[in-house]
């Protein structure tokens, strides 16, 4: 299945609130063969997502696994529906 | 680090006040640049800090003040008294004290330069605090004479001497400090050494024991510590006064029957041997006086004396609060025959007017009100079969009994560790713990004893001591010691130091599992016990499991509460504000300086990732580096600061949390996450300048 991973520094605040909105955002997409996780940016390296998702300080440090969307603020909601569908329809998900 | 002398008397000087002192005055009063002033504000500033206190409150106009903190006080003393090089400086009532104690005591007129040198100080202050020392003798009938070039004595009747010497040392020395005093011949802090040198000087010590222990045995009864104390403070303070030749002049006391008493016998030759050995004269009224004592000290067991009238008054305000607190009481003997051992001497103190200090009287009256308002009301049957008021002292001894009995109303099974609790009397403070370990504990309370009588306790009767007082005999690590109020951080203590010894039978399923035992003991036959144990656990486990489950864990508002949640706080940067955001959560003990320096770690490490939205930073770490407690808090400020967020800077608001493991916080989380994503509910915190405002909206996030 295709797989979203959130990160951010510690993997237990920040990255799982974003993983919420993403769920949100799929659900009103009507995607449902997405999975979406959140993690530590240093499990992050050991796991095979498809997009990696973080803020825009610790995005570089994602871009090395994989393609990321980077996010300025993690409660925008806007922000996230665009880059993610962005990110979906280059992947062909959409 | 440590402060320098400087350093610790502007602490001091803040501390006093507890106000705004401005850096000028200052830089003045230390002859030193307000820059250098500056500096030594920083240096206990991070002292301070450092060792868990706020920042101190610094206006560029105002000056430098010391915000009142919790345990700051203590704080400071403990340092002044232990860490410093510097020599001990004495506060204004510890000079107060010592001033008057002197005078009292003194053969000759003392000047003032005596106590300037003494007390180094200056002789205004003297002055100064003379005036507030006539003051208090006046309302005890003494005067304070000051003849130029002699010097100053105090006037008035030895009688009222006495009770002002006996009312300062009691205010400062407890009698349990004397007790280690006599034993060790060392008090435990300063100001106390000067006061027993005082009390004690040139007297034998030993002597005076071995008197104490010659009227126990006579009168075949134990006083308790209390009781110890004061006759040992009361002839060591006559045999002074004799040898200094006072004239002294008491009244005669007249108590019907004193003379017929075996405590007139004893004191009779308590004054001979005195006589002896000081080669003193003593008057004859001494001799009524150290029977009243012997009488009025509350002994550990007495024999003799017939309770029917005060056993049937102690039952009827036993059973009025039974009816006030509509609960029956198990041990309803035993509180009975308790509250009248108790009541005897308090009997004889009250009657004549010997006033007995209790320590506790203030917390208990602060957090006990309610027990103390309804003993109070009881007592009146008391009251009038004395035919006189009791004072409140008193009120709040009988308070405890009462509270005691209440606690222990709670149904207590399967107790394993043997304890033996011990305070100053082993009846009051220490039924009140053994009630309280009983409830929070799993343990079996051998005895509540006297710290006296623990040497003669054989150590095979039990596992732990627990002790309100400091047990002169035994090192720290042989008993535990906690406040007699059993504070919360007493709780901790017992807990952890239970938890390592007795781990498993602390675990609240093998208790239950234990009862549920015992209930299916009653009308089964048990074939496997062993497998029924097991799948009893095995079920209480899995309801568990699904408690938690369907409770969905915590909620916001379980977390955020009232008291992690701090206003338009002042911060000059952001690790500042971060520090707001954790001290909360360590005043509560829900995490440690660790996970503090862990966040910062973060920071460092990742960058200013948290700062998870415009304005907003979400302060956390792993549980790992340091959680005691799922938790969180909240704090806004008046003064956005910079966390160096390109585009989310600056913050005016701080969510700091602490996770115990990687889900239990999920749902608060998500719920504060809804929070922050409705601008309007957003900015009502953001903006609030009260908590009820920022409750209420936490509470509409927070359910299911």
């Amino acid at each position: 299945m295709f797989k979203i991973l959130v990160c951010c520094g510690s993997g237990l605040g920040s990255s799982f609130m974003i993983e919420m909105n993403i769920k949100k955002i799929l659900k009103e997409l009507n995607v449902d063969n997405v999975e979406v996780g959140h993690s530590d940016l240093s499990s992050a390296s050991g796991s095979n997502a498809d997009i990696y998702v973080g803020t825009r300080d610790i995005a570089s440090n994602l871009e090395a696994l994989g393609d990321t969307v980077s996010l300025n603020s993690m409660i925008d909601m806007n922000e996230l529906r665009e880059k993610l569908v962005a990110k979906l329809k280059e992947k062909e998900i959409l | 680090m440590q402060l320098n002398k400087r350093c610790i008397d502007i602490l001091q000087r803040l501390r006093k006040s507890y106000d705004y002192i401005r850096t000028k005055e200052l830089a003045v009063l230390y002859k030193v640049t307000p820059r250098t002033i500056r500096y030594d504000l920083d240096k206990i500033e991070k002292f301070l800090v450092k060792n868990g206190f706020e920042y101190l409150d610094r206006h560029h106009i105002r000056g430098v003040k010391l915000k009142k903190q919790k345990g700051l006080e203590n704080f400071i003393n403990n340092f002044i008294n232990t860490e410093t090089p510097y020599k001990y400086v004495y506060s204004k009532s510890e000079r107060i004290t010592i001033m008057i104690l002197e005078l009292l005591q003194a053969n000759e007129p003392l000047k003032v330069g005596y106590f300037e040198k003494k007390l180094f100080i200056s002789r205004n202050t003297v002055l100064k605090e003379l005036d507030d020392i006539e003051k208090w003798l006046k309302k005890r009938n003494l005067n304070l004479i000051r003849k130029p070039r002699i010097g100053l004595l105090i006037e008035g009747s030895e009688l009222d001497k006495r009770k002002a010497i006996i009312e300062c040392t009691s205010e400062n020395i407890s009698l349990e400090e004397i007790y280690g005093y006599i034993n060790r011949k060392i008090a435990m802090s300063k100001i106390n050494n000067i006061q027993f040198e005082l009390l004690f000087s040139e007297i034998d010590i030993d002597f005076l024991n071995s008197l104490i222990n010659y009227a126990e045995n006579e009168l075949n009864k134990k006083f308790s510590d209390d009781g110890y104390g004061n006759i040992i403070s009361h002839i060591a303070i006559m045999i002074k006064r004799l040898q200094l030749n006072k004239k002294i002049y008491i009244p005669d006391i007249n108590i019907e029957g004193i003379k017929e008493s075996k405590e007139y016998q004893v004191s009779k030759e308590i004054i001979s041997r005195i006589e002896d050995k000081f080669n003193i004269k003593v008057p004859k009224v001494e001799l009524d006086y150290i029977a009243l004592h012997l009488l009025g000290a509350k002994s550990l067991k007495n024999s003799e004396v017939e309770e029917n009238e005060l056993s049937s008054i102690v039952e009827k305000m036993i059973e009025e609060i039974e009816f006030i607190y509509n609960v029956s009481f198990k041990d309803r003997n035993k509180i009975v025959d308790d509250l009248v051992v108790h009541l005897r001497p308090m009997i004889y103190r009250v009657k004549f007017g010997l006033h007995q200090k209790n320590p506790l009287h203030n917390k208990i009256i602060t957090n006990y009100k309610e027990l103390f308002l309804n003993t109070k009301s009881v007592a009146r049957h008391l009251e009038d079969y004395l035919g006189t008021n009791i004072n409140e002292h008193e009120l709040s001894y009988i308070a405890l009994h009462f509270g005691a009995a209440l606690q222990n109303t709670v149904d207590n099974k399967n107790k394993n560790v043997k304890v033996i609790v011990v305070c100053g009397t082993g009846i009051g403070t220490a039924k009140m713990v053994a009630s309280q370990l009983m409830k929070e504990f799993n343990v079996d309370i051998v005895d509540t004893i006297s710290s006296r009588e623990i040497r003669k306790v054989d150590n095979e009767d039990y596992d732990l001591i627990i002790s309100t007082v400091d047990i002169s005999e035994y090192s720290e690590n042989d008993y535990v010691k906690i406040s007699p109020l059993f504070l919360k951080k007493d709780y901790e203590k017992l807990k952890k130091f239970l938890q390592t010894k007795y781990e498993a039978k602390l675990n609240s399923d093998y208790i239950l599992v234990d009862k549920l035992m015992k209930t299916i003991e009653k009308y089964c036959d048990i074939k496997d016990r062993g497998l029924l144990e097991y799948e009893l656990m095995y079920e209480l486990k899995e309801n568990r499991k699904r408690f938690f489950n369907e409770r969905g864990t915590y909620m916001l508002n379980d977390l955020l509460t009232r008291e992690v949640i701090d206003l338009n706080v002042k911060a000059r940067d952001w690790k500042e504000a971060i520090k707001k955001g954790t001290n909360l959560l360590l005043k509560k003990g829900c995490i440690t300086d660790n996970y503090v320096s862990a966040i910062f770690n973060n920071f460092k490490e990742v960058g200013p990732y948290m700062v998870v939205a415009p304005g907003i930073v979400l302060a956390h770490a792993r549980p790992e580096d340091g959680v005691n407690r799922l938790s969180m808090s909240l704090v806004t400020l008046s003064n956005p600061v910079k966390f160096g967020h390109k585009t989310n800077d600056p913050v005016n608001m701080i969510v700091t949390f602490a996770a115990v493991d990687n889900e239990s916080h999920l749902k608060a989380l998500s719920q504060l996450m809804e929070l922050l994503m409705n601008t309007d509910d957003l900015n009502q915190v953001i903006n609030a300048t009260n908590k009820e405002a920022v409750l209420s909206v936490i509470n509409k996030y927070s359910s299911n």
